[in-house]
Formats: C-alpha cells, structure tokens, sequence
C-alpha cells in the first residue's frame, strides 16, 4: 500500500490572468481518506476539475496508478476508475433516482444502440446486472425507496445521497468527494462520515474537498492543505490544525475584513 | 429495466396496432388512407427528431434537409440507374447516414442558438442544393418517373393506397418498438444524461461528442428511411416538400407531441398532419394556427401533450402512494 | 466562363451594399434583443415585413403622407413588438434557450400567417421615398430608392449609437447588457428593459422594411429570408456586436451579389446559398465572429 495512486507534480492552471492553481504537487496513498481544505477561491475544486480532465492543465502531470493521464479525454476517467461528485450538484432532474445512479454504471457496460434496440442477449445480461448493482448502491446510501422516484423531487440532502450512489456505481478505486457535507444536516454528515468509512474499507481512495472542519479532522488520514493556489501545509489532521501558516491564511481573511 | 412487465411497455404499441387496423375499415377513403400513411412517414422522422431533441436535448431546423437526401437519392438510383427500389432504399439511408455523421462532427460541437442555426443553414443549402438539380433530374420542379415498391407482383404505387398505408407503419412500428427499447437501455440513458447534466454525464464516462454524432446520425437515418418511401409512394416527388417549412413542421411535432417522450412523436405527427385537412375551410389561416399552437404549447405546456398525459397516467397508477407516482415497471414493489 | 465588366462588378458591390444594408438593420435588431436577453427572435423579419405592410396600408391604400406614414408605421410595430414580448417571451422567461427559439420561431410563423389573409399573397408595390431617374455611379446605374435605403440603414444606426450612448434608457440598456445583476442592484428594472429592446428592435425592424418594400415589393413572406440572413450576418460580426452585426450585413449583401455577377451561368440561384455558407464557416471556425464577444 505504498504505491501512490494519485499523483498531481508541479500542477499548474492559468485562466487568461488568473493563476488559479500555482505548482502543486502532492501524492494520495492507496486506502487513503484525504482531503483538501482552504479558504475559498483557493483553488481546490480547480484541483479536482484537472484531475477529472475538464480542464487542461496548463502545466505539470497527473499521475494515477503511476501511469499519465493528463492527456487523456474526460470521459476515460471513470472508466479508469476515478469518479467524482460535484459542489453544486449535478443530478440529472430529468431522470428517476436508479436512472441516475445508473448512469453511473455506464462505464462499465458496453452495448449499444444495436444491441438495445434489437434487445440481443448482451443487454439482457448488462442491463440486469447494472439494474442489481445500482440498487446496491442505493441500498448503500439508504435511498432503495425512493428508487423510482424523479430524482428533482428529492431533498437537498438526498440528492446528495443519490450522486454519492452515482459516483459508486461506476466502481471507482478513486472517489473524489467536492464539498459532500454542504448543506447537509447534522445527523446527514454523520451519516455521510460514516459512509465514506465504509467506501474506505472495500479499498477505495477518497479525497475530498471540505470546508466543515469536524468531518475533516474526523475522518480524513491526511490533510492537504491550499491557499492562493499553493500547497502550504500537509499532514496529519492535528499538525495541520496546528499549523501557525494555515491558521493565519484562515483567520488572515478575517483578521483583514475587521480591519477594514 | 423492464423486463418485468413488458407488456405494460407494449400496451400502448398493441392499441396504437389496433387502431391502425381499424381505420382503413371505418374511413374507406382512399384519400384519409392517404393522409394516414403521410402520417406513418412522419412519425418516422418525428421519432428520430424526438430521440435528437427531446431525448439528447439538442436541436435541429433542417431535419427536412434528411429527408429531402433519402428521398432524391433513393429516387434518382431508381430512375437513373434502374436499381430495385428497396436497394435504393438501402443505399440511400447509408448515404445520408455518411453525409450527416460529415457534417454532424463540426456541428454538434456547437450549442444552443449556435447549433439550431447551423442546423438551419445546413437545411437551407441543402434545400437550394435539391431546387437546382435539374440538370440531373431533368425537370426543373423535381424528379419525375420513381417506380414504386413491389413484391413479387404486387405493386405498393399510388393506386394500392392500402398497401402503401401498411408498409408506411410496419415500417413506422418497426422503428417505434426498436426506438422504445433504445431510449430504455444504457444508450438511451446516456442521451438523456447528456441533456441533464453534460458535466455529470461526462464524469460518469458518457463520451458526449460521440452520443451526440450517434443520435444526430440516428435522427439522420429515420429521416432517410422516410424519405426513400416518401419518393416510391409517387411517381413524382418536388423540391418544395423539403423547404425550411417542413423543418419546422416537424420540429413542431416533436414539441407539441412532446419533447422526451417517443409517443409523443406519434401524437405529434397525427395531430399536426391532420391539422390542415381539418382546417381546410380557413386554408388562408393554417400558417397562422401552427404558429399559435407551437408558442402555447412551448408556454404552457413545454411537456407537450404526451408529456402531460403520461404524468396523467402515472398519477392514476400511484393511487396506493399517493403523493410518489412509481413507474409501473419498477421490480421493487411495495404493496399495501 | 463571361466575367462581368468594370461596370457590372460595380453595379453589383453598390446594389450589393445596399441590400446590405437592411441585412444590417435586420442583424441589429437580432443584436439589440440578443444584448438584453440572450434570446435570437427569429420573428426578426416579421418586423421587417409588418413595417412594410404598413407603409403600403398607411400610405398607397389609405393616402396618407409619407412622413407621417413612415413615423406611425414605426410607432404601430413598435407596439406589435412590445405586445409580442410582453405575451410570449415575459410568460416563458425562465424556459431555456430552445423553448425560447422555439417561441420565437412560432411567433414569426405567427405573424406571417396573420399577414397572409390581411394582405393577400400577392407581392404588392410600395411607393419610393422620392420621384427621380436612377443616378449613376462609377457608370452603373442606381435606382434613387437603393440609396434611400443606405441612407436608412446608416441613419437608423446613428440614432442606435446616440440612443445607446447619450440617453437614459440607452445607458441602462447598455448597462443591462454587459451585467444584469449590477444593473438590477442599480435599480434598474431589467424586465423593463427587455421590452425597450423588442421595442427598439421593432422599430429598426419596421424601418428598414418601409425603405425595402419599394425595391422589392412588400409581400407577406419578405420576412423570412430576410430575417434568416439578418441573422447570419449577426452571427458573422459577432453575436452581441452591433458595429459587426452591421458590417456583418455589408459583407453578405455585397459577397451574394458578386456572387450572382460571377457564378457561372445557370448557378446564380445558388446566391440564396451564399449567406448560409458563410453563417456555417463562421460557426466552424471562429463562432464569435469577426469582432465576437464571447458571452459568459
């Protein structure tokens, strides 16, 4: 378990102006519960959205499983096995919850029009065996009811649930989490720590992007942590807690809107 | 996802069939059989612009542009060449297929406005295109002497209205039962994704650029398929069937149908053919009518018919719920 | 293969211009809605053939004055324009982009069919601004109207610019266009300003139509194509640009006429082509346009 399975070198992201991220580098462990934390604007979901190839890096590599893939089209990650949730949820409103979790599934199947229209035997046994894994995976998040529900009718709460359920559908060694816990009840995020332990102990990485500090310092291995675009501070929850650098780049902004 | 209960799927499909058996018997009008079987073509085309826009979310206004193509092409092999019609037919779909995945590559890289109007020119050059074959028809309105289909010794032309009546929606049936089980697989999941949520869709490993060529060239083909009957229906066929204003009558079967929803293709294309026939005593106002209809129903209803009657249905069938309508194919059943 | 002579190629920029020249007003309403509302009103054309229609009502058939025909047919479809915003597009204002196309493209086939029965679908002559023999430039001759309709299109462009630039309403639209939600915080009324600018573009619309109707003939269906190659000539200066949706409109008009001067013969119908060709070069290639803007 000491081969990276993620790792991002001299990262770097330029929009027009803008640095948004500024040459970070770092490595996420196999097993590994990560996350990613800084003050706003900091570049972190910039971060996830490279990873997940929806921008190109402008410069630095992207290694997973010590392979490349910064050149590689969006699409291929999660076939690769890195999936990812999103900050302002991205629920597909015009499909029922198991439609949207098993989209997710859809990169692990492969018939196609032909074979669905004409109902051949491949996507007799794909579409039973998506149908069981997906209802797994709500299972999972507690949602089997509301399976054939409009996923635009669920709660806030839920919704997250279901893209949570999505992201799992796609069978991932990687899951990068973006803000899971916003918006979400007490008893919610609790329920949202609780599965992400879980997800960490079928072996799958997780990283997330958080700002709620008690889930962070809860349950997360190893904390990275961002500002203006840099890595300042990495390590355990508590060193980084700790550190005098990220306190100040927290409380920097405060310090400096009172002052104002 | 339905395997459960097929026939719920296919009900509709059965009652759609039997009417279609009985209004032959009921009409005995050579000229409604007629119109009944231009709405079997349409249908045709309609589904394949639902599956494109109301499925994948995107657009098009030169859908007549497919189908003008299927039908010269299909026409022009059979005349020029001699080659029997349902060859013609064939090589007329593969060609227009090819054409569209040309030009679907740059065009649907394109959104919104941007694509609804590529979409449009392409319609429109196409259309110039069509008017100005005479040197290769011969006639300067259109293409003349296109032999009808035929098997064996029966002859499908414009006297046989029955039999043109039952290819046209053998044909139309065909395409709806194989396009109703696309739209419920993992394909037809992938279309609708792209529509939700392109980013979600993309990050679940849904190529987009390909999905987008493959239902445009999909929508591309249906169009063809209609066009190749629609030219062996008759002897003659013109370029003006294939202006910008059958676009956007197609476009407004779709929508008043109802976008998302195959049936509504169906619903569209009965409604908005018959529309003229109806309205045959104010012919001067029927522009005016499909005007009206396609901004009311994109107002007020953007679900379009179908879509407000299958909410309809599903608010019938959820009676033990109440508040949660469940589709009716779902296997987790929760009785009480 | 004949080439055209000094004179023709002349005949054909400056006719070519002047048909320009009511692309780029048609281009400037389809700007001037854009600028405020993100929505293409493909009814566009239809303002274009309401103004013409007017013209010919208000004038040949009820005799009254030119002038005051001119300024009650602007006044008259300004109204249309302002109805049509606030009955179709301020009911459907969250819709998305499609539906919203959709309306428009049902509004002008609205329009138009409501046309047809009033004024019959025969193409009926309209009366030029002025009497007088065509002129002659560079040894091509010019009917005196054609320059009436340059005058037109540049004129109604100066006043846009003056509007925009100098009076109240102008500024807030500007100001609407480039951020709603400043604007808004401004206390402007940014509903209001949609309707200014279905208003406005009414208005351009109805303008350019009334010095076209003598030229071509105002028939029910002038706006189609007309709105049509309005609109790539928008999309060629660049959606959003006004002084491109204009020059967007000179290009066109002059590139479909030397077209028709040098195609071969028998290919001069293809002119209708030559629009949408360059609208699809330019969607391919550079989809902001020469000058574009690019929202967002």
């Amino acid at each position: 378990m000491d081969t990276p399975i993620l790792e991002v070198k001299n990262l770097r992201k330029e929009f027009g102006g803008l640095v948004a991220v500024n040459d970070v580098s770092f490595q996420v462990q196999e097993g590994q519960i990560r996350a990613i934390i800084g003050p706003n604007g900091a570049g972190k979901t910039t971060i996830f959205n490279l990873i997940s190839k929806f921008y190109a890096p402008t410069a630095g590599e992207i290694l997973y499983k010590q392979e490349r893939i910064d050149g590689l089209a969006a699409h291929k990650m999660a076939e690769l096995g890195i999936a990812r949730t999103f900050q302002n949820l991205q629920i597909m409103g015009n499909m029922t919850v198991l439609e949207n979790v098993m989209v997710g599934h859809h990169c692990r199947t492969r018939h196609g029009i032909l074979s669905s229209a004409f109902r051949l035997p491949l996507f007799r046994r794909e579409e039973k065996e998506s149908l069981d894994r997906c209802m797994e995976r709500l299972e999972f998040v507690g949602l089997e009811s509301k399976a054939s529900r409009a996923a635009s009718g669920l709660s806030f709460g839920e919704q997250r649930m279901v893209e949570f359920a999505r992201a799992l559908a796609c069978e991932p060694r990687l899951l990068m989490l973006d803000e899971p816990a916003s918006g979400l009840s007490i008893s919610e995020m609790e329920k949202m720590a609780e599965l992400i332990y879980r997800i960490r102990d079928q072996g799958i990485t997780v990283m997330l992007i958080e700002h709620d500090m008690g889930l962070v310092m809860n349950i997360s291995d190893m904390v990275t942590v961002l500002n203006y675009g840099q890595k300042i501070a990495e390590g355990a929850p508590r060193e980084v807690q700790d550190n005098e650098e990220v306190i100040s780049a927290y409380l920097g902004e405060e310090l400096d809107s009172d002052n104002a | 996802m339905n395997d459960k209960k097929p026939y719920l799927r296919y009900l509709p499909v059965m009652a759609l069939v039997a009417f279609l058996l009985l209004f032959p018997a009921i009409s005995r009008n050579r000229y409604y059989i007629g119109v009944m079987t231009d709405v079997g073509l349409y249908t045709i085309i309609v589904i394949g612009l639902n599956l494109l826009m109301g499925y994948a979310g995107q657009i098009s206004l030169g859908h007549a542009g497919f189908f003008g193509i299927g039908a010269y092409c299909s026409g022009l092999l059979s005349v020029k060449l001699g080659i029997s019609p349902w060859v013609t037919i064939i090589a007329a779909v593969i060609f227009t297929a090819g054409f569209a995945y040309l030009i679907g590559i740059p065009t649907l890289k394109l959104r919104g406005h941007y694509l609804a109007m590529a979409t449009l020119g392409f319609g429109e050059v196409i259309f110039v295109v069509l008017s100005k074959l005479d040197w290769l028809t011969g006639d300067t309105s259109g293409l003349l002497g296109i032999k009808p289909l035929s098997i064996g010794r029966i002859q499908f032309d414009s006297d046989f209205a029955i039999g043109q009546y039952s290819l046209a929606w053998i044909v139309a049936l065909a395409i709806l039962i194989l396009s109703l089980n696309i739209t419920d697989s993992r394909v037809g999941r992938a279309f609708r994704a792209i529509h939700g949520s392109e980013i979600a869709a993309s990050g679940m490993g849904v190529n987009i650029a390909r999905y987008k060529i493959q239902v445009f060239v999909l929508s591309a083909v249906y169009a063809a398929i209609a066009g190749g009957l629609y030219a062996h229906f008759r002897w003659f066929i013109g370029y003006p069937t294939f202006h910008l204003k059958t676009s956007i009558k197609l476009v407004t079967m779709v929508v008043v149908g109802g976008l998302g929803n195959i049936w509504g293709a169906v619903l569209g294309a009965i409604l908005l053919t018959w529309l003229p026939e109806w309205l045959t005593a104010a012919a001067e106002y029927d522009i005016m009518v499909y005007g009206i209809l396609l901004m009311l129903v994109m107002i007020f209803i953007p679900d379009g018919l179908a879509g407000r009657f299958s909410k309809l249905v599903e608010r019938i069938m959820s009676r033990d719920t109440g508040d949660f309508p469940s589709s009716p194919d779902m296997q987790v059943e929760e009785s009480d | 293969m004949d080439l055209p002579s000094l004179e023709q190629i002349v005949q054909y920029v400056i006719y070519g211009i002047t048909v320009g020249g009511i692309y780029a007003l048609v281009a400037l309403g389809f700007t001037i809605i854009y600028n405020a509302t993100d929505v293409i009103n493909f009814a566009q054309g239809e303002f274009v053939m309401l103004g013409a229609m007017m013209m010919v009502s208000l004038h040949s058939t009820a005799h009254i004055p030119m002038p005051i025909a001119f300024v009650l047919s602007i006044l008259i479809v300004t109204a249309i324009g302002a109805t049509f915003e606030r009955l179709a597009i301020n009911p459907a204002k969250n819709a998305s982009v499609i539906t919203l196309i959709i309306i428009t493209i049902g509004a002008s086939i609205f329009i138009r069919g409501l046309a047809l029965p009033i004024w019959g679908q025969d193409p009926i002559p309209a009366t030029p601004f002025s009497k007088g023999s065509p002129i002659s430039v560079m040894g091509a001759k010019i009917p005196l109207q054609r320059l009436w309709v340059l005058g037109t299109a540049v004129l109604t462009v100066g006043a846009v610019h003056i509007f925009y630039k100098y009076t109240i309403v102008g500024k807030a639209m500007r100001a609407t266009a480039i951020n709603r939600v400043a604007a808004r915080l401004m206390g402007i009324n940014v509903r209001r300003m949609v309707l200014c600018s279905f208003a406005l573009s009414a208005a351009v619309g109805a303008g350019a139509g009334m010095a076209i109707a003598p030229v071509t003939h105002a028939s029910y269906s002038m706006g189609a194509m007309l709105g049509l190659k309005g609109f790539c000539a928008a999309v060629l200066g660049g959606l959003g640009n006004g002084i491109g949706a204009v020059l967007g409109g000179f290009i066109i008009g002059v590139v479909e006429h030397l077209a028709i001067g040098f195609a071969p013969l028998g290919y001069s119908g293809y002119k209708d082509a030559v629009a949408f060709i360059i609208l699809l070069a330019i969607l391919f290639i550079k989809p902001s346009g020469l000058f574009g803007i690019s929202r967002k």
